[in-house]
């Protein structure tokens, strides 16, 4: 066997080194790339192992530290129903001064604990937490990461600071914001709404880029859930050059049912762009105020198929009953959706389907499927 | 003639170095850029709430296309976890493709369905649809079930399509398990694109020795058999070391049959799926790119690497040789049906992705198969020396490990999946592949060429694609319809939609 292992290290010790200069230069390239590739396999397994025995000792150290915090986090929770916050902060702070905050991973073990009760509690439990952070000046540590290179980074500090809600950051996030397209930038923005108790709203005005749908999903889910916001006229917006925030407007006067925003509702029927017009459509249905019925009649001619569709809807929302007649000619219209739409919404306004009958319906197979039950 | 064979062996072994070079820089390349892609992925995805989609009525509606055919054995557990799902708007559609089994009657019995008068707006065609069932029961609100005729999974899936009622959807294969969040994942890329996203798939892991309660995996272990071991390390390298760094530069063709999400409008301007096509989403993506950059559509398709769908892999080479079949015929299927697609410049990365997929899967197998064969032979002759065989046959090996256990590193730094697996069992599976799986997956090529691939039932309908504007006719091929002549009069004559009622048999 010795003499085995011998030949072979003889044999490597010849290709790789006493012949190599003889080689051509693709093999020679060969032959790095098999000394590559063995030390690279090497590597890599020895890689996953240091890797998975680093997570398992840092998961069993971060249950120790998270069961500690969480103990201390509970007693506080109970702690004398009668005691003011301040007490409370006094009684608890120098238990977690004593904990080696000071090193970073119990610091961000805390923090997540810090942010997991803060999110689950409301009320003065909520407000002894963030005086707990603030107590322990864990602020200063992403307001050092919002100078951070990396998005992923900023995009974390502005969560933390904006759940914490750490006064006088407004002008150092809103830098951040609308500056580019990063995942710091929406963070930045519902930030923004959060913190800026004077017009927290006037992020709107400041966003230049246009939002994903994403984007407005988050932003309005600011919006409707920040406490604490005095919600102003969303029509004022619907003026605006950037189409997306325009879309997010009409989704918060349709969730806030801001009937004044009528007018700029009907204004908004001609805009160019197809999603504003559907959206607005489908907002005064929402609104279900029969003056807008006749409008959207007289733009239907001349509307697309999405248009017309959300039209319909619209009417079978309001369903002032003025408009059976119109309804009665969709159900001639050559696009099956209209058709259809339309049927169904005659059989919502009486449901024996005699309106229908009347109708020039074209099969009984129409008339079930409007009447079906389901 | 020693003379000729001597030189014909010189050629060939450094045709065969350089072409070994050539691939390991390419795929080299593609590991670098699926790395980033991967970072990239998991940076804009820390610390987001996907449950803040769930809760948020502006979040998009999503359909679930489940086809299947004869699975009574496991058909009321799958829609029981598919209905669980956390998603607040979603529709759940079960396409029984023609089951001669009680799976229907199951389905009618547990879930209290009835038969629903539908009037379908049959945007593509599909063998006839005997029935729509819904439940009476509530609770039960977002089940569809589909009743039709054996035509295959696409034509079952196109039913599903006609019968869809949202913008997005989900072809599940009915053997998938998917987690809870799935759909939040997978519809966040959607709603986060200001480009239209036109399909997504998702990275499939495989469960095959994992615990699994109440229909979710809670804990990984490593894969019982060499076979199983084997489709895990293939998954993952051409997943996470490939199909990432495809999904970076927007080229990626390869949606897995497992999970996808498509564009209904534009999977329906396309002409839905393709029937005759066994391995359909190769083709269709291809012919969904093709639709969009001949109408001058900005869009993307990507993948998802987080952990959404689980598989279990085929545990006997009987069926992971059809598997692979399947994958090979679906892919000579797609590149034949777009063959003006290959080389055509207008195509620009289209062209270069599906070429390269031509050549990866289709060409390089012969050539490889070529080149061993030859050198093997010449050496074997004493026509040139076993040295330089070795030293490719080496350095090819060595970079095949190497790419398994760099896919292991990835996975165990991003979604931590093989992270119970036993690392030993990985890396002897991993030295093992390419001696073993690589042979026999050369074999497997062969016989699909043969033409012994499982096909589903064949149609006698033609999708053709469309590239003008939806409102031409898409659907016009004969179906046959089980009352047609009493429905007459519901066809509306030059319009893109035909509708036919639903009938009692």
């Amino acid at each position: 066997m010795k003499d085995f292992i011998l030949h072979i290290w003889d044999y490597l010790r010849e290709i790789f080194v006493v012949r190599l200069p003889s080689f051509p230069i693709a093999i020679r390239c060969a032959l790095f790339l098999i000394v590559f590739f063995t030390t690279a396999i090497a590597e890599l397994y020895i890689f996953i192992a240091v890797q998975r025995r680093f997570l398992y000792y840092r998961l069993q150290r971060d249950t120790i530290w998270k069961n500690k915090f969480s103990n201390i986090l509970g007693n506080m929770i109970v702690y004398g129903e009668n005691e003011t916050n301040e007490a409370i902060v006094q009684h608890f702070l120098p238990r977690f001064e004593r904990m080696s905050i000071h090193r970073s991973s119990v610091r961000r073990i805390l923090v997540q604990q810090l942010l997991e009760y803060r999110e689950s509690f409301s009320g003065n439990t909520s407000q002894v937490l963030r005086d707990i952070y603030l107590g322990l000046n864990l602020d200063q540590y992403p307001k050092k990461k919002l100078r951070s290179r990396l998005a992923k980074d900023k995009a974390a500090a502005i969560r933390e600071l904006s759940l914490m809600q750490v006064p006088g950051l407004v002008d150092l996030i809103s830098a951040y914001a609308d500056k580019s397209v990063d995942v710091a930038n929406v963070d930045a923005y519902s930030a923004l709404l959060r913190l800026d108790k004077v017009n927290p709203l006037g992020v709107l005005n400041t966003i230049q880029q246009p939002l994903s749908d994403w984007g407005q999903l988050m932003l309005f889910d600011a919006i409707i859930k920040t406490p604490g916001i005095n919600i102003p006229a969303f029509s004022t917006w619907l003026a605006s050059a950037n189409d997306s925030i325009v879309l997010l407007c009409l989704k918060l006067i349709a969730h806030f049912q801001q009937h004044e925003a009528i007018p700029m509702l009907l204004n908004l029927l001609a805009h160019q762009n197809v999603e504003v017009r559907v959206w607005a459509v489908r907002v005064l249905g929402k609104l279900e105020d029969p003056l807008c019925e006749g409008e959207l009649v007289t733009i239907y001619p001349n509307e697309s198929l999405i248009v017309k569709s959300e039209i319909l809807g619209a009417l079978g929302k309001i369903a002032s009953g003025e408009q059976i007649d119109f309804l009665r000619s969709c159900t001639t219209a050559p696009e099956f959706e209209i058709r259809n739409k339309a049927r169904e919404l005659l059989k919502a306004q009486e449901k024996s389907g005699t309106m229908l009958s009347n109708n020039t319906v074209d099969s009984n197979g129409v008339l079930h499927h409007a009447l079906n039950g389901f | 003639m020693s003379g000729m064979f001597h030189t014909i062996g010189q050629i060939l072994s450094s045709v065969a170095l350089y072409y070994a070079l050539c691939l390991i820089a390419v795929y080299a390349v593609l590991a670098f850029f699926s790395g980033l892609e991967m970072k990239r992925y998991i940076l804009r995805n820390k610390g987001v709430k996907h449950r803040d989609i769930l809760s948020s009525p502006h979040a998009p509606s999503v359909s679930i296309l489940v086809p299947f055919n004869n699975q009574a054995a496991i058909v009321l557990e799958k829609v029981r976890l598919l209905l669980s799902l956390h998603y607040n708007d979603f529709e759940l559609i079960i396409i029984n493709d023609g089951s001669t089994d009680n799976s229907l009657k199951k389905l009618i019995n547990s879930f209290n369905l009835q038969r629903a008068d539908v009037l379908l707006n049959e945007r593509v065609a599909t063998a006839a649809v005997k029935g729509i069932y819904r439940s009476s029961d509530p609770a039960f609100s977002r089940l569809t079930v589909v009743d039709k005729l054996n035509g295959g999974r696409c034509d079952a899936l196109n039913a599903g399509v006609n019968v869809s009622g949202n913008e997005l959807l989900l072809c599940l294969n009915i053997n998938c398990m998917l987690e809870p969040d799935a759909l939040l994942r997978m519809v966040k890329p959607f709603m986060e694109s200001r480009i239209q996203v036109i399909a997504a798939g998702a990275v499939v892991r495989s469960i095959n020795a994992s615990d699994i309660v109440r229909g979710q995996a809670v804990a990984f272990s490593t894969p019982r058999g060499l076979q199983a071991k084997f489709q895990v390390l293939r998954h993952l390298r051409s997943s996470l070391l490939r199909h990432m760094a495809l999904s970076r530069f927007n080229s990626l063709l390869h949606v897995s049959r497992a999970v996808a999400m498509f564009h209904k409008p534009t999977l329906i301007s396309c002409g839905g799926f393709m029937p005759e096509c066994v391995e359909n989403n190769a083709e269709l993506v291809i012919r969904m790119k093709r639709y969009m950059i001949d109408n001058l559509l900005p869009h993307r398709i990507i993948l998802i690497p987080d952990k959404i769908c689980w598989l279990i892999p085929p545990g006997n080479p009987a069926a992971a040789a059809v598997q692979y079949q399947n994958s090979i015929r679906g892919t000579a299927d797609g590149l034949r049906s777009h063959a003006r697609a290959l080389f055509n410049p207008t195509y620009k990365w289209l062209a270069l992705s599906s070429a390269s997929m031509f050549f990866s899967k289709l060409i390089a197998p012969v050539i490889e198969f070529t080149l061993c064969v030859s050198l093997l032979g010449l050496a074997a002759f004493g026509y040139i020396g076993w040295q330089p065989v070795l030293i490719v046959a080496s350095m090819v090996y060595l970079f095949c490990v190497s790419m398994s256990l760099l896919a292991i590193a990835y996975e165990e730094l991003t979604f931590r999946y093989t992270l119970n697996f036993s690392l030993s069992k990985l890396f002897a599976a991993s030295i093992l592949e390419p001696l073993f799986y690589y042979p026999v997956s050369l074999m497997w090529f062969f016989g699909s060429r043969k033409g012994n691939v499982a096909q589903p039932a064949a149609t006698s309908l033609h999708v053709s694609m469309v590239t003008a504007e939806p409102q031409v006719p898409i659907a016009v091929a004969p179906v046959k319809n089980l009352n047609a002549d009493k429905f007459a009069n519901c066809e509306i004559r030059n319009l893109t939609i035909r509708n036919r009622q639903v009938l009692d048999e």
